[in-house]
């Protein structure tokens, strides 16, 4: 059951249609491979594999609402993640805006928003949390968060759908005693959040995201995830969806790392998504969407434009694959041989190899940065440091990241699998 | 002079004010006109298809950091910097000589240029009026300045005024003859003088028996007292020709630009409104606001009722006091936006009660909701506009 998580269909749906859900029922209603949301009767539906937009503050790092409507509105998914740090000082602002958090951020009412426990952009310091907190970085220093404190801010701000409060400190490579210690303190906090939700008017029409931690070991996973849904048993209907947390910052997902995450695949309850953040390499969104994983989100575009890099790897679409099949493109290798080293996704355009190219960053690319600038103003943006360089990464490689995800979600609505769309994606980029 | 040709449109009948249409080789521009300053071939992060939705028609480029970075045979290469910064509207250009002049130490001053001494590497650069417009015509702007002699308008002796002013003079005369795209590039010569009434008459007998196509009025905007300052600007605007347009330089607060054009100035340029929304000052009728300040936190309101930017359409002031104090970037742009549409309204104010007759009723009015009460009018103000006709008090 290797993609059994890409078969659900809605939140809505799902609830009594989970037990009987076959790969019929998904090539009958291909166009329902989406996440529902309901607010106000009003309804968003989210296509999976879905690219979830991260924000601070509810506004996305270098973009205004001005510079985000030069995006191609087909490829924004309306869903937005607000970290807890980029809001943590600002609790009595969203208390005495007297609206929703959409309004008192200024953003679309449509929007679906997902509050997150930390900024998977820029993660914290390491060494701070407690048996009974967890360290938030605000704007003004370290604010220590207990569940009861978490849940009231969540409270304030009223999302969608928000993290469960979890201590995903074990990023490196931990001691075990460091993550067990993290496991019993997540479901701790996990018991204390179910709490808080049941007893709680404000969130009603909040759902939870559970953080399954368990670092780099597979016992502590599968401990954690027993622990966890026993905790939630008579609660199911109050979680969303399973997040893999504190998985580690690797270029390429490891076999460690893919072992995790199909275990979790195979043991959590079918028909809840399975989300990671801070993924955004195409092979490994790839592999992640292989083993079970169909929400994303859109941390490594910021990272890759506040480090001067842009998006140029090619993007087999159904219609151009057809002529790649047909030419020489080795697209009979296997994915096992493939040499993932010589895969070449971005650019770094800081470099002075660019400063006399006046081409786009991708040729024929449609968005606002390649059709008007070209490499040569972006390397020299970078060198002296203009503000304006990363406006324009970020909306290439918006664009491209985005394109990517929409190219993934035709092609699974067309074949269901994504073999023969990573063995173009590696014909087309590897350096031969 | 077939490049640019400045048509007056509309003359106040009490004071020197002017209504003019410029006509530049990549735009015809309404003066009187604000040019924002965008150093590095960018302004403060904005799009220059923001630019020209405010309504921008053209903007300043710096000859000294577009020269270092990213360097004349890059320019050159990409076709001027119209190309290479993706800028279809007019530019000006200056000269360099006053940024060489704040930001490098100055080693020796002769007749041939300024010599400079790199402060990191210690070399040696040599800036002469034929290497600025050298400079200057690889760029390419619409508009581009002489190199002149830079003094400080703060200094005292007054025979370094009378050698800088003769100077840039015989400066001037280089300039001309070393710039080879008369075709396509205008090039304005730098009213100098110091505070020197006597001395600015006779820079300006000499520069306006050249064959120009406009003038900048430079040598202020220094530090000196205002006293001294609107006195030369109006010596200035009264020896230019009618018919070609007068470029104030260095000027950009609301008062001295509702001043300056009455005194018969047309296009002004100023780091000022893009400088200070970077550290989260807006700009308003009633002057500033601070949106780091706690009094915004609460405030659910944009900067400005009656403003049509896109910040002000969408966001409020407590959004942007979070994002300035969570040193967001885009707050920085949400208030550039704001501010250089600011600055394009009042211009474009300045004009249409200019073109209606009733400029000094525009003066008066602005002036009363900037200072609150005329007890505060700074009294350069009140003497300036009083010599073209219009009583503050
Ligand atoms: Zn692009
Ligand atoms: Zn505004």
């Amino acid at each position: 059951m290797k993609h059994k998580r890409l078969l659900y269909f809605s939140i809505k749906r799902f609830k009594s249609t989970v037990s009987n859900m076959s790969t019929e029922c998904i090539k009958e209603k291909s166009q329902e491979k989406t996440l529902t949301f309901t607010r106000n009767e009003q309804v968003t539906h989210i296509g999976i594999p879905c690219c979830i937009m991260h924000t601070r503050t509810g506004c996305i790092p270098h973009l205004t609402e001005e510079t985000l409507d030069y995006l191609d509105k087909k490829l924004i998914q309306n869903i937005y993640q607000v970290p807890l740090p980029s809001v943590i000082d600002y609790q009595d602002i969203l208390e005495a805006a007297n609206t929703n958090t959409l309004e008192c951020l200024c953003m679309p009412n449509t929007s679906v928003l997902y509050a997150t426990v930390q900024d998977f952009s820029c993660l914290p310091p390491s060494g701070y949390n407690t048996n009974k907190t967890v360290a938030v970085w605000g704007a003004g220093g370290k604010i220590s968060v207990t569940p009861q404190s978490y849940m009231k801010l969540v409270e304030v701000l009223k999302p969608d759908i928000f993290q469960v409060l979890a201590d995903g400190d074990v990023l490196k490579a931990e001691s075990r005693k460091r993550i067990i210690k993290s496991v019993n303190r997540s479901v701790q906090y996990l018991d204390e959040c179910i709490k808080h939700h049941q007893q709680s008017k404000p969130l009603e029409n909040s759902k939870m995201i559970c953080m399954i931690e368990g670092g780099n070991n597979l016992e502590e996973r599968k401990r954690c995830m027993k622990l966890m849904l026993e905790k939630l048993k008579g609660h199911e209907d109050c979680v969303w969806g399973f997040g893999i947390d504190a998985l580690p910052r690797e270029k390429y997902i490891s076999e460690g790392t893919k072992t995790v995450i199909k275990l979790l695949n195979d043991e959590l309850p079918a028909g809840k998504p399975l989300l990671v953040h801070g993924f955004g390499h195409p092979l490994n969104i790839i592999d992640l969407i292989e083993d079970g994983v169909s929400v994303f989100d859109s941390t490594y575009v910021t990272e890759l434009s506040e480090s001067n890099h842009a998006l140029v790897y090619g993007i087999p679409s159904i219609d151009s694959s057809l002529s790649l099949l047909n030419g020489d493109a080795k697209t009979n290798c296997s994915i096992v041989d493939v040499d993932v080293r010589k895969f070449v996704e971005t650019i770094d355009i800081s470099d002075s190899c660019f400063s006399r190219s006046f081409a786009p960053l991708v040729e024929n690319c449609p968005c606002y940065t390649c059709v008007n600038h070209t490499r040569a103003y972006i390397q020299h943006l970078t060198v002296v440091n203009e503000m304006l360089a990363p406006v324009l990464l970020m909306l290439h490689n918006f664009h491209h990241h985005l394109t990517f995800f929409s190219a993934l979600r035709n092609e699974l609505n067309a074949c269901s699998n994504l073999k023969s769309f990573k063995q173009k994606l590696i014909a087309l980029n590897s350096m031969h | 002079y077939g490049v640019m040709s400045m048509d007056v449109v509309a003359r106040c009948s009490t004071t020197k004010a002017r209504v003019g249409k410029l006509s530049l080789p990549h735009h015809v521009v309404d003066t009187p006109v604000f040019m924002p300053v965008g150093t590095q071939g960018t302004l403060k992060g904005l799009t220059t298809k923001q630019l020209e939705k405010i309504g921008i028609q053209i903007m300043l480029g710096n000859t000294y950091h577009l020269g270092n970075q990213p360097g004349e045979d890059i320019l050159e290469e990409a076709g001027g910097l119209h190309q290479f910064m993706g800028w279809p509207r007019a530019l000006l250009t200056d000269s360099g000589g006053f940024q060489m002049v704040s930001l490098l130490k100055l080693s020796e001053l002769s007749e041939e240029g300024v010599q400079f001494e790199h402060p990191r590497d210690k070399s040696i650069m040599m800036l002469s009026p034929e290497k600025s417009i050298a400079i200057q015509n690889a760029i390419g702007a619409d508009i581009i300045m002489q190199l002149d002699d830079v003094v400080s308008s703060t200094e005292t002796d007054a025979k370094r005024f009378k050698e800088a002013t003769r100077r840039s003079v015989r400066w001037l005369d280089r300039c001309i003859s070393a710039h080879k795209r008369n075709g396509d590039q205008c090039l304005f010569p730098i009213i100098q003088g110091g505070l020197d009434e006597s001395l600015r008459k006779e820079c300006l007998h000499e520069m306006t028996s050249r064959v120009v196509p406009g003038f900048a009025i430079g040598g202020l905007s220094g530090g000196e007292c205002k006293d001294d300052f609107w006195k030369m600007v109006t010596t200035s605007t009264d020896g230019l020709p009618e018919d070609k347009p007068r470029y104030l330089m260095g000027v950009g607060y609301a008062a001295d630009l509702i001043v300056c054009v009455a005194l018969g100035c047309d296009m002004f340029d100023c780091v000022f409104p893009t400088r200070t929304a970077r550290f989260g000052c807006a700009l308003v009728p009633t002057g500033q606001i601070s949106l780091k300040n706690v009094s915004c936190s609460k405030d659910f309101t944009p900067i400005q009722e009656d403003c049509h930017c896109t910040t002000c359409k969408s966001y409020t002031k407590a959004y942007l006091y979070m994002l300035f104090r969570a040193n967001h970037p885009s707050a920085c742009h949400m208030v550039s936006v704001h501010n250089v549409m600011y600055q394009f309204n009042l211009m474009r104010s300045i004009r249409e009660a200019i073109k209606n007759d009733s400029y000094p009723q525009f003066i008066k009015d602005y002036f009363l909701k900037l200072f609150k009460t005329p007890l505060s009018y700074p009294s350069w103000a009140v003497d300036s506009l009083n010599s073209v006709g219009v009583r503050l008090k």
